[in-house]
This record gives structure tokens, C-alpha cells and sequence, in this order.
């Protein structure tokens, strides 16, 4: 049996074919304008077939505006028995995606004329694609296939597709045999274009049951249906209007969508059947079974350990972190043989794969001592974890937790390091998985629990700086002290070092350049840049800058444009008063604290300094979630102005959009302050 | 060894082979070359060129090359890749080898394995380039490698120029030119002087000798200075000393057999390769010109229809695998997928003309990022274009297909200033150069009727955008939704600051090339007015252009503009009731050789009407300039600063 693997990529950026898949049934689509392009459903879609003489129609007058819109959008995922070449019984499964799409602009045709699609050596896929435009249709065959073997992508077929004009229909049908996990199959519902009639479906013998779960706003009815050969889950719709795009959001993670597991119980079973259950043994037993692990890693986990010579009585924080750095800063990622998957590889040769990282951080924590355990989780902006409704899908990156300082590390990333990763598998739920003797061995037994982001204190930017006019020339002498801490400049600690000294010079002249445009650099200074410093200490620019157009002349007063030395401020004027779908999700909980020491220039005195208070918070169950405040003092003919603004959450629920609006645009408006400076 | 001699004996280094002079040798470079994780200690390539015993020419490259890494992230420079194009070239003997420092002594491994690779391109949509992809062993901080490779090439009219210096330090750089009795080659130097005529080596050495039949040319430069790349600046090739070389012709039994002499060869040359597509006609062609140009009787009206049809209806998309990088494709098929690149699109606007009873004519030319002319050197790396010509009224008129929105009769911004070279016929050509259009050919006028409410303005505008500007603008627009059109004319529109939000909008003429892109819009700025005591400010500067272009005084290159414009802005401002002007910022000029710049101030019945005019006069603002344009900037800045003052009437 031919097997596939399809993807489609957008020149270098990979983009996974279309993961959705929906499930209906009910009624078949209403008869409409679209019906020629839309196939009967049927018991089996392996052997699927788009109709053969589909009626080109112009897109409707209400759609004008659309860019492209579907006329069908047909996902299904289908588990079928069949046999294997030694002719027992295996469960194969396939996915079926027959899309219809009418182009109406000329970013649609460009985002569409080129289809990428990786294969498997060996294995096979069934692609057909056509454009009906209103006069003639024409189907892509063979000989528009280009093939070649890319480095990153593996095997490709690529072709472009001909004869795409504004107002094509561009039918794709892609049959592809692929492994699903069966305890978690996911189907997004929404998308940015309109559907005209989405059909999304799972079908699966009829020996296997699948339990569901919807998320969201799910205005979609699954119907399943069970006959004597399969079981059928289904939903169609027809015009789902498009998905809502906002800032401060992440969408897919709030848009309707299903997620499918196999029902391993029945009616005879005694313990329910635990995905996380079964997942916290094998993930445990891969990272750190005997099998995995065994007493020669372990004796050359001690004898590397011995060998960094860590001082008498450190604490477990710093043994973390030294045996973080040590492993990840001297590894050389390489593969091709099953030992460099193995923790001692990575000891002895410093190189291995990102599982023989893995392995060797979690054997190197066990020989020092310090308790852990191993996280899964998922990234929230795509799916949050669901403690209830288990499935594999919760489970697709894992952490290393360390319960006695309550942190984490990204064990196979090599530049992240203690607390600082991808905040995005953060404020979430996961499973933590901890070793326990069970009749006699180790084994791994997981348990829910909440994974904390980073305290606001954790990721923060304090600017400090003195401010000497000369009102003459107009301009102004900015000493500076900028602290950024985390998160903020997690990029710069992690790889100050690995640039050269062009590039070193322009990300540090950048830290200034990013606060004031057009400022002139005096000289520059940068501490803490080293990886080590990655949440220990903040990394710190000092220096001077010259930043000129900040003082404006009005007759015989002058404007000086003092908030823009706060830098460029991210604003929501746009969202004020708009109606909100979404809930606001940012990365990770961020403070920020401004001081500016204005030296009055003799002979003149400040006329305005009231608009310099400013306050807005944001209070749930009275507690300030959110807040920014300025205020200011006078010492002799210095002018001492303080801002500060923090986030102390990275989810806000959208009931609360309007004051998280005004907070954000209170820092956006103190941009635009300026002194009045008048003569005595 | 004879190399590495010489470069000790250059950075005066006692040799001795010891750890402890290695050790030496590892701090020496990182004192001559401080911050520098990467240096190259020697590049040497030596290009043949020789005719076999079977009267075919030969042109092998070979190079060879050693660096030592000073930098802890080493090991990052451990994966190489060495390209080519498998339709022209072909790599052979491959030598590799580290030598890692281990803070004691050397260790040498050989490298053994290399793969051939090829990857998507970010460039074409279908190549023929592949690479050979290795991995030097075990590189520390203070390692070294060394690589040696051939280039044969199949074709001798595509030869690769040899670039003197890079973005890192070179001890030591070397080309050498080699030919053989029986064949004739070329060069051009290039870049070795900046636009002041100072040279960018310091330190080159070029000689020519004849021994044995051998004539051989070369270069040794030391310690070049690096390559920065800079914002905005022009192509490295205008920075960075090279030499390209060209094959004149070979000899083989006393027939000599010109390739790349003259320009008229380069022209034969790209005849042939044109002359290989053969089936570009056909009725659906002669279709399609007949329905583009239908109703029009007017020559160059038809010339217009076909030109803006290939530009809105043929998609670019770039095959570049071997001779299908040079040879169009057949119009007819091209017309028939609706996409191309920019040979294709050429090609198919030649016959649509002919369709048409038109004579049309291909061109080839080089875009702004290939300096070079053809008075410099016959060669085809003076070209990476293709675009159309009509000729009328005695003049030509340039037809890029690729550029989606272009005017009519306005030659593309990338070839502005150019050299094309314009097909006649299999024997005849000409080399037209392509006209800058003057900066009040593409305005962009934007006038705005404004009020003051509270701290607010509130007002009406129109914007409107001809050749250029409307054209970036179309091309922007083409590809945004409805509401990403908002939040882009929002910041496109932006007045006083980012709390600008548009009220409403329309955009007319879009599609339409011919007529100016305009956009009507309600606007308002909260917060911008200002008030202290009796007295309102506001600064009528909502529109800053040039307010953070001060160039930086450590820019090394030049900088390169778009095109030619004229922009004007003007803001009619009421004044508020119950107040009175008390001061109003004097008008001003700064004109030089670059752009010239006026803000007036007119009082007329009760507004302020603010015009401010900015026209630029060139493509290229070069390093000499930057002290005139710096301090027109701050001059500029001063006045963008003027705020006008209204006082409350007692």
C-alpha cells in the first residue's frame, strides 16, 4: 500500500498541510451556487473523488472584499483496517483534504501559485490540483512536477500551478496516508477566509470509539453516526464567516476547535484507561529507564560531574545552573548514530543529539542530587492544556522541573537557560512526571499541575537617565543606565559572544537606538553579557547620547519633548472602544521603570508639571493586575520624573479590555509629554 | 608551508613551531584583529584557461583557502557548504582538513565526508544549485582549516568574479589569471578606487609575467580592509576591489574562435540563447493580443494595453536551472500559465507586440546592484534582467514586466540609470542608457483642512501619489486586506504622532495606473494641542520626511534612493475662536545638490496654511555628500521644531 507524507511549505517556512479535519454529518450542504464543486459525502474517502465537471462562479457580491474565500473545505481523517505485506490485519489511516478556493486578489495568487510537498523515500501520495477559470479549466499533470532533496526539508516535489487570474478557482485534492496519534487528533474549524461549506470528519471502524471534546465558541453540531462497517463523526456548515484577527491575542488558541481520542475503555474495564498515566511511565522510562540510561551513563554522569569541580556546600541553584551551562554551552548537536543519544556520549565526546542532552541533564541533576521532574506540556498560543480531557496532544514539549527552587529548564534547547525559554509553554497546565518505587523499581508517575510564567519582577527594563538641554543648539545631553533583565534581553546574553565585533557594536548601539532614533551615541558601555548572566544579572548599557529634535521653539518658551525619553511605546488607540473576541495573551508578565533627572536650564522655570501625574490600574478581585504611574518631584533646578508600568499576568480575560487598553496607551500618551520651559 | 611562512613574516613573528609559538601565534591574531572570531589567513584562486587536445576550451578555478577561528563559538563554523551550479560547473578534488587547538598543540583531521546537497532557493522558485556540504572536525577556540577545491566550468562565458576582501579580516589575498598560448583572457578591476579616487587597498601588488607560453596575471593584496554592510547602501560589488575575468577567444589549429571579446560577442552570444526558443507563437497568443489591444487604433495606446496586461496578469516566478536561466520561455506557454520571470514576461510583451503589427524588442540589462557598463568589460555578469522596449518618437521606452504597477513609459526603479542592451536583430543591437525620470514626475501631494477641538485636531485630507510614489503605493495596497489597508494608510497617513487614527477613507484609482493614486481620508490627533496658561501651541510639522535621516558619522558607504520625487504637504489650519496668532515660525529654505527643502507660512482669511516642499534631485547620496546633507538635516530639524503660538483674546 502506497504511504505518504505530505507537507506544505512556504519557501523556507514550513508550514504543516492543513492539521484540520472536521466531522459532521446531518444534512448534506443546501443546494447552492458552489454545488458543482462539492462531492457527496460517502461511506470511505480513500478512493475520493472531485467532481468531474465543476461550474466556474464569480465570487459573490458580498465577498468582494475577501481576498480569497472557499468554496469547500474538506478535512478528513479516516482509520480504515487493512493489511500489511505479510497479510495480517493493521489499522492504516489516511487523511483526505479537498480544498476549493476562489482567489480574489493578487496576494491570494501569489500566496497560492506554488505548492511544496515532502515525501518519504519509498512512500507515495495521491495530488491532484486544477484552476477553473470562467472560460476553460485547467489540471495539473506530471510534467509540472519539479523534484529535488533539500537539505532542511528532505525530499520535495514543488510545482507551480498555471494559469491563476483574479477570480480562479483553484481545486486541490490531497490523499495521504499518514500515522495519526490516535489519542489526540485536532481539527481547527475557523480560518482567516470564508467558508462556504466546511465539512470536516473522522472516520474510524466501527470496533473503535472516539471521545470528543469541543473548545471555545464552537458554533458547529457533530453528528455521529456508527453502521456495521464504521463509525462516522462529522461536522458541516455552510458559511462560516472568517476568523477575527487582534493584537494582543492569540487566536488559534481561542477559535473553535475539536480534539479526538481513542476510547481504550469499554463497558468491561476496571481502571480507566489514563493517557497521562500511561505517558508519565513511558516518557519516564525513556528519559531514565534502565534501558535508556544505564550504569555506564551513570558512571560517567559522576565522573563528569566530579570533573567540574563544583565548590563544597553550593546551593542547588547554582549546581543547576552549572550543570545547565557545562552541558549545553560545550555540546555540538550531531546525530546519525544511536550513541549519540546516549547521555555518556555527551559527557565524554561533548556531542550528541538533543535526547542525548536531555538524557545527560537529567542523569547529571540525579548524580548531583537534586530532585526533578520531568514536565509535558503544549504551547498555549496554539491549544491550552486541558487537565480534564486527557490527550497526547497536551504533551508535545517537555521540561525539566526542579521542585526545591521551583523553576524549570528547556533541556534540548542549547542557548535557553534556567527559567528563560519560550514563555509560551509557560502559564499553563502540564503533566509533571516524577520518579517512584514501584514494587521495587523506579518508575514515573505524573500528576497535573499548573506551570507559573515568570514573576514581572523576572523580566523587567529600568532606564535611569540624566538630562542636560542646551536650548540654544537644541539639544539634549542624555546620560543613560538601561538594565534589562530576562526575557527583555535574553537574545543579547545568549549570543553577544557568538558575533562579531561589527555586530557586537550594533545590537549594543541598538539598545540606545531603540529608545531614541536619532541620537548621536557618545560612547557605550555593556555588562552582563555573557549567558551565564541569563537570569542572574540584568544586562546593562551606560553611556552618553546626544538626542537631538526634542526641543521645540514657541515665540519665546521652548517644548521640550521629554516623554519621548521613554522611547517608542507600543499604543492601542486603534482598539479603544472596539468590541473584543479574544482574550489578551502576551508572552510572559514584564515590568518597567523610568527615571528622568531634567536639569531646568538656569533662568527658566517649568510651567506644566501636572500633566506629568499620571495613574491607571487594572484591578481583578482587587488585586492590581496591571498598573502604570508617573509622578514627578522638584530638587532645586532638577526635575526628577517616575514612571513605572507593569503586567503582572500574561492572560488578561477580554471583559477586562478596556482598562488593559488605557494602561497600555497611558505609557503611549506619556511619550507624547513635553515641559514647558518659560523664562522666570 | 611556504605560505605560512610568508604571513609570519608579515604579522613578524618569530617561527617556531612549538606549542608555545602557536600559542603566540593564536594571541597575535587576536591583538591585530581584536573582536574578530573569524580571520582568513590566505585565499589564493588561480583561473586557467587552456584548449585540449580535441580543441575544446578548458577553465579550471582552484581555490584554496585557511582560517583560524579566535572566537569561543568556533564550532559554529564547522559546517560548510561549497555551491555551484550543476549545469555550469563541476567540483573536484576537494582537499579539507582542521586543526584544533586544544590549548597545547595542533591536532590535523582530515575531513572525509562530503555530501552533495541542494536546498530550496529564497531567490527562484526552481534552480539548478547544489552544494557540497562538510564538517570540519573538532573546532575550538584557536583552531584552524584549511580548504582546497577545483571549479570546472562547462560553460566559459559564466565565469565567477574574484572579490579581494569580505566582511572579515584577510591576512593574505591572492588571484592569479593564467593563459595558456592558445587562448586570450580578459579582466576588469574593479572597486579598487572609492568614488574620490582613492584606492581601497592599501596594500596590492599586481603583476604580469610570460613564461613558457604561460602568460599569467595576479594579484596579492594584504590586510584588505573589511566590507561593511550598511543600510540602504549599494551593492558590495561598488565597495569591495574585485576582478572580473573574461575568456577573449581560443585558438586550436590556427582557428581562433572569439567568445567574449566585445560586446557585439556578448550580443551574438544572447542571440543564441534567444534563437533557442522557437515556438512562442500561436493562435491563442494572437488571440490574447487581439483582445488586449482591441478598439485601440493608437501604436503605443497598444503598446500601453500590453504592458499593463503582462504586468497584472503574469505572476513572477523564477526558473533559473542552467541555459533555463538565460533562455525565455515560449510566449505562448507563458501566456497560457500566467506566470513567469522577468525573460519570460520580456519575451511574451515582444510577441504580443508582434501579435500586434509592433515592433517590440527585448532588452538585457543589469539592475542598481551591478555597477558595472559595457564600455567595461563584454561579459554577461553585466546583466541579471530582462525587460522589453518600444521605440517611439526616436526614443525608447522601457517595459519591465516584473513590475506590477509600474507606469507606463516610466523605466522600473530598478534600473533607473542603467545600461540596457536592446535587441535589434540577430546581428544588431544598441546600447541605450535608461533615463532617470526628474523629480516632478512622481509627487506625492498631500493637503489637509484642519480644525482644533479641546487638544484635538480634527480634519479632511487628500492624497495624492504619481509615477513612483503612486506605484509603491499601489504595489503596497495590492497586497492587504481591508483592514490591514486601514491600519497601513493609518501610519501612511500619519500626522503629529501615532495617536493619528483615520475616521474613514477612500481609495480611488488603485488599479489604475494612469491616474494619480488618491486617497481621501478624515482624520484626527488626540492629545496634540497644547495649552499652558493662556496660550495654545501647536506645531504645524505633522509631516517630519527628513527628521531622522542624519546619516551616522561612521558610515563607510553610500547611499542609494528609490527614485526621483517631489513632495508637498500642505495644512490649513483654523484658527481657534477666542484666540489670537502671537508667533508664527518665519519660512524657510535649504536647497543643495542633494534635495532642497521649503516650509512657508501663509496667513490667509482665518487659517494658517503650512506648505512644506521637499524635492530630491539624486539616486545616490556618496560618502563625500554626507557632510552637506548632515548639516542641511540639522538645519532642517531646527525648523521641523517651530511650533506656533495662538493667545487667548482678553
Amino acid at each position: 500500500m502506497k504511504q505518504l507524507f505530505l507537507k506544505k511549505i512556504n519557501k523556507k517556512s514550513l508550514i504543516l498541510a492543513l492539521a484540520v479535519c472536521s466531522i459532521t454529518v446531518s444534512s448534506i450542504a443546501q443546494e447552492s451556487i458552489y454545488q458543482s464543486f462539492i462531492p457527496e459525502k460517502k461511506k470511505s474517502y480513500i478512493n475520493y473523488e472531485w467532481n468531474k465537471k465543476p461550474q466556474w462562479v464569480p465570487i459573490e457580491e458580498k465577498d468582494t472584499g475577501e481576498e480569497s474565500v472557499f468554496i469547500l473545505n474538506r478535512t478528513i481523517a479516516e482509520l480504515t483496517i487493512g493489511t500489511n505485506n505479510e497479510g495480517e490485519s493493521v489499522l492504516k489511516s489516511y487523511l483526505i483534504e479537498h480544498s476549493v478556493i476562489i482567489l480574489n486578489s493578487d496576494k491570494s495568487i501569489e500566496n497560492n501559485n506554488k505548492i511544496y510537498l515532502s515525501y518519504e523515500l519509498g512512500k507515495d501520495y495521491d495530488l491532484r490540483c486544477r484552476v477553473i477559470n470562467k472560460n476553460k479549466m485547467i489540471t495539473m499533470n506530471d510534467d509540472d512536477i519539479k523534484e529535488t532533496d533539500d537539505e532542511q526539508y528532505g525530499k520535495l516535489k514543488y510545482f507551480a500551478i498555471r494559469g491563476l487570474e483574479k477570480g480562479s478557482i483553484l481545486e486541490i485534492v490531497k490523499i495521504q496516508s499518514v500515522r495519526f496519534n490516535v489519542n489526540g487528533i485536532k481539527f481547527a474549524l475557523e480560518s482567516k477566509q470564508p467558508q462556504k461549506h466546511l465539512h470536516t470528519a473522522l472516520i474510524c471502524p466501527t470496533q473503535i470509539e472516539f471521545l470528543y471534546k469541543t473548545y471555545n465558541d464552537f458554533p458547529f453540531e457533530i453528528v455521529s453516526n456508527t453502521t456495521d462497517k464504521n463509525r462516522v463523526y462529522e461536522i458541516e456548515k455552510d458559511n462560516v464567516p472568517s476568523a477575527k484577527e487582534e493584537p494582543e491575542s492569540y487566536e488559534k488558541a481561542q477559535q473553535a476547535y475539536i480534539i479526538f481520542k481513542k476510547n481504550h475503555d469499554n463497558a468491561k474495564s476496571v481502571n480507566k484507561f489514563s493517557i497521562y498515566k500511561e505517558s508519565s511511565e513511558n516518557y519516564y522510562k525513556f528519559l531514565c529507564g534502565e534501558i535508556f540510561v544505564t550504569s555506564k551513563d551513570k558512571k560517567a554522569a559522576k565522573k563528569w560531574l566530579k570533573g567540574l569541580k563544583l565548590p563544597a556546600g553550593i546551593s542547588d541553584i547554582e549546581k543547576i545552573r552549572k550543570i545547565e551551562h557545562e552541558l549545553k554551552y560545550n555540546i555540538k548537536f550531531f546525530g546519525g548514530d544511536p550513541k549519540y543519544d546516549m547521555a555518556a556520549t555527551v559527557y565524554t565526546k561533548k556531542m550528541g543529539t538533543q535526547l542525548g542532552l536531555f538524557r545527560a541533564l537529567l542523569t547529571a541533576f540525579e548524580a548531583a542530587e537534586i530532585p526533578f521532574e520531568i514536565v509535558l506540556t503544549c504551547d498555549r498560543s496554539v491549544h491550552n492544556f486541558d487537565k480534564e480531557f486527557e490527550s497526547s496532544i497536551f504533551l508535545d514539549k517537555e521540561l525539566i522541573y526542579f521542585p526545591g527552587i521551583k523553576n524549570y529548564i528547556d533541556p534540548i534547547s542549547k542557548y535557553n537557560r534556567l527559567g528563560y525559554f519560550d514563555p509560551d509553554f509557560r502559564n499553563n497546565f502540564g503533566l509533571f512526571v516524577k520518579s517512584a518505587e514501584i514494587g521495587g523499581t523506579q518508575a514515573g508517575v505524573g500528576k497535573v499541575k499548573w506551570i507559573a510564567p515568570n514573576d514581572y519582577s523576572e523580566n523587567y527594563q529600568n532606564i535611569s537617565v540624566d538630562v542636560v538641554p542646551t536650548l540654544n543648539n537644541q539639544k539634549l545631553k542624555v546620560n543613560f543606565n538601561i538594565e534589562t533583565f530576562g526575557h527583555n534581553c535574553l537574545t543579547f546574553q545568549q549570543f553577544y559572544e557568538y558575533w562579531n565585533e561589527e555586530v557586537q557594536t550594533k545590537n549594543k548601539e541598538e539598545i540606545v537606538k531603540s529608545l531614541y532614533p536619532t541620537g548621536e551615541i557618545e560612547d557605550i558601555t555593556v555588562e552582563n553579557t555573557q549567558p551565564q548572566m541569563i537570569g542572574i544579572k540584568p544586562l546593562i548599557a551606560k553611556g552618553n547620547v546626544i538626542v537631538k529634535s526634542l526641543i521645540e521653539k514657541a515665540g519665546d518658551k521652548f517644548l521640550v519633548k521629554i516623554g519621548d525619553l521613554i522611547g517608542p511605546q507600543q499604543e492601542m488607540y486603534a482598539e479603544v472602544g472596539k468590541a473584543r473576541k479574544y482574550d489578551v495573551d502576551t508572552r510572559f508578565p514584564r515590568q518597567y521603570k523610568r527615571s528622568i533627572t531634567f536639569h531646568i536650564p538656569s533662568g527658566y522655570k517649568v510651567s506644566n508639571l501636572d500633566s506629568f501625574v499620571m495613574k491607571q490600574e487594572l484591578k481583578i478581585d482587587d488585586k492590581i493586575i496591571c498598573a502604570f504611574y508617573s509622578n514627578y518631584k522638584l530638587d532645586g533646578n532638577k526635575l526628577i520624573l517616575e514612571i513605572e508600568e507593569f503586567y503582572k499576568e500574561c492572560h488578561v480575560s477580554k471583559d477586562f479590555i478596556s482598562d488593559y487598553i488605557k494602561i497600555v496607551n497611558a505609557a503611549a500618551d506619556y511619550q507624547k509629554l513635553s515641559l514647558v520651559l518659560e523664562a522666570n | 608551508m611556504k605560505i605560512k611562512i610568508a604571513i609570519l613574516a608579515v604579522l613578524g613573528i618569530v617561527a617556531s613551531l612549538n606549542p608555545m609559538f602557536a600559542q603566540t601565534e593564536i594571541e597575535k591574531y587576536k591583538i591585530l584583529y581584536p573582536n574578530q572570531p573569524i580571520v582568513q589567513l590566505n585565499s589564493k584562486i588561480t583561473l586557467e584557461s587552456k584548449v585540449d587536445k580535441t580543441g575544446k576550451i578548458k577553465i579550471s578555478e582552484t581555490h584554496e583557502e585557511e582560517f583560524i577561528y579566535l572566537g569561543k563559538a568556533a564550532s559554529s563554523n564547522a559546517f560548510q557548504k561549497i555551491y555551484y551550479s550543476e549545469a555550469f560547473n563541476t567540483i573536484s578534488n576537494i582537499e579539507a582538513h582542521s586543526q584544533s587547538w586544544n590549548g597545547k598543540k595542533y591536532t590535523k583531521y582530515i575531513v572525509g565526508n562530503f555530501d552533495h546537497k541542494e536546498e530550496i532557493s529564497d531567490n527562484y522558485f526552481h534552480d539548478d544549485i547544489k552544494f557540497i556540504s562538510f564538517r570540519f572536525p573538532e573546532l575550538n577556540e584557536g583552531s584552524k582549516s584549511y580548504l582546497k577545491y577545483t571549479i570546472e566550468y562547462k560553460e566559459p562565458y559564466l565565469l565567477h568574479a574574484f572579490y579581494l576582501a569580505n566582511g572579515y579580516p584577510i591576512v593574505k589575498t591572492e588571484v592569479q589569471i593564467i593563459e595558456n598560448k592558445n587562448t586570450k583572457m580578459g579582466f576588469l578591476e574593479y572597486s579598487f578606487k572609492d568614488e574620490r579616487g582613492t584606492p581601497r587597498l592599501s596594500n596590492v601588488k599586481s603583476t604580469q609575467k610570460t613564461n613558457g607560453g604561460k602568460t599569467i596575471y595576479s594579484w596579492i593584496a594584504m590586510n584588505p580592509e573589511m566590507i561593511k554592510n550598511e543600510e540602504k547602501d549599494f551593492n558590495f560589488k561598488y565597495n569591495c576591489p574585485h576582478i572580473i575575468p573574461h575568456l577573449i577567444s581560443y585558438t586550436y589549429k590556427d582557428k581562433t574562435t572569439p567568445v567574449l571579446g566585445s560586446v557585439k560577442d556578448l550580443h551574438n552570444w544572447y542571440n543564441t540563447l534567444l534563437q533557442k526558443n522557437k515556438e512562442n507563437e500561436s493562435l491563442e497568443l494572437k488571440n490574447l493580443s487581439d483582445s488586449i489591444t482591441r478598439n485601440v487604433t493608437d501604436t503605443l495606446e497598444k503598446v500601453k494595453k500590453i504592458y499593463y496586461w503582462v504586468t497584472k496578469n503574469i505572476k513572477y516566478i523564477a526558473f533559473e536551472a542552467g541555459l533555463e536561466g538565460f533562455v525565455p520561455r515560449p510566449a505562448k506557454d507563458v501566456c497560457r500559465k500566467r506566470f513567469g520571470d522577468c525573460k519570460d514576461m520580456s519575451n511574451l510583451q515582444y510577441y504580443l507586440m508582434k501579435a500586434a503589427g509592433i515592433k517590440g524588442h527585448v532588452v538585457w540589462i543589469g539592475t542598481r546592484d551591478i555597477p558595472y557598463k559595457y564600455s567595461d568589460i563584454p561579459s554577461p555578469t553585466i546583466d541579471n534582467h530582462m525587460i522589453a522596449a518600444y521605440k517611439h518618437k526616436g526614443k525608447y521606452i522601457f517595459l519591465d514586466g516584473t513590475a506590477s504597477f509600474n507606469p507606463f513609459s516610466y523605466p522600473s526603479t530598478g534600473i533607473l540609470g542603467k545600461e540596457g542592451m536592446v535587441h535589434i536583430d540577430s546581428n544588431e543591437f544598441e546600447i541605450v542608457p535608461v533615463e532617470i525620470p526628474e523629480c516632478e514626475k512622481s509627487c506625492y501631494f498631500d493637503s489637509l483642512n484642519i480644525v482644533i477641538s479641546g487638544n484635538r485636531l480634527k480634519g479632511n485630507g487628500i492624497n495624492l501619489r504619481t509615477g513612483y510614489y503612486g506605484y509603491m503605493a499601489r504595489n503596497q495596497l495590492q497586497f492587504l486586506s481591508k483592514q490591514d489597508k486601514k491600519d497601513f494608510l493609518r501610519q501612511a497617513l500619519e500626522k503629529g504622532n501615532n495617536r493619528f487614527l483615520l475616521d474613514s477613507f477612500s481609495i480611488v484609482h488603485d488599479q489604475n495606473e494612469e491616474m494619480p493614486l488618491t486617497i481621501q481620508y478624515q482624520m484626527n490627533l488626540d492629545n496634540y494641542i497644547k495649552y499652558n496658561g493662556n496660550e495654545l501651541y501647536v506645531n504645524l510639522n505633522l509631516v517630519k520626511p527628513y527628521a531622522e535621516r542624519e546619516i551616522d558619522s561612521k558610515r563607510k558607504n553610500g547611499i542609494m534612493e528609490n527614485y526621483l520625487g517631489l513632495a508637498k504637504h500642505i495644512h490649513k489650519l483654523t484658527i481657534p475662536e477666542g484666540y489670537s496668532l502671537n508667533y508664527l515660525p518665519k519660512n524657510h529654505t535649504t536647497k543643495n545638490k542633494l534635495f532642497e527643502l521649503q516650509i512657508n507660512y501663509e496667513i490667509k482669511d482665518n487659517q494658517i496654511i503650512y506648505t512644506s516642499i521637499i524635492k530630491n534631485f539624486t539616486l545616490e547620496i556618496q560618502p563625500s555628500d554626507f557632510e552637506i546633507f548632515n548639516n542641511a538635516i540639522n538645519t532642517i530639524n531646527q525648523q521641523y521644531n517651530e511650533t506656533i503660538v495662538f493667545k487667548k483674546n482678553k
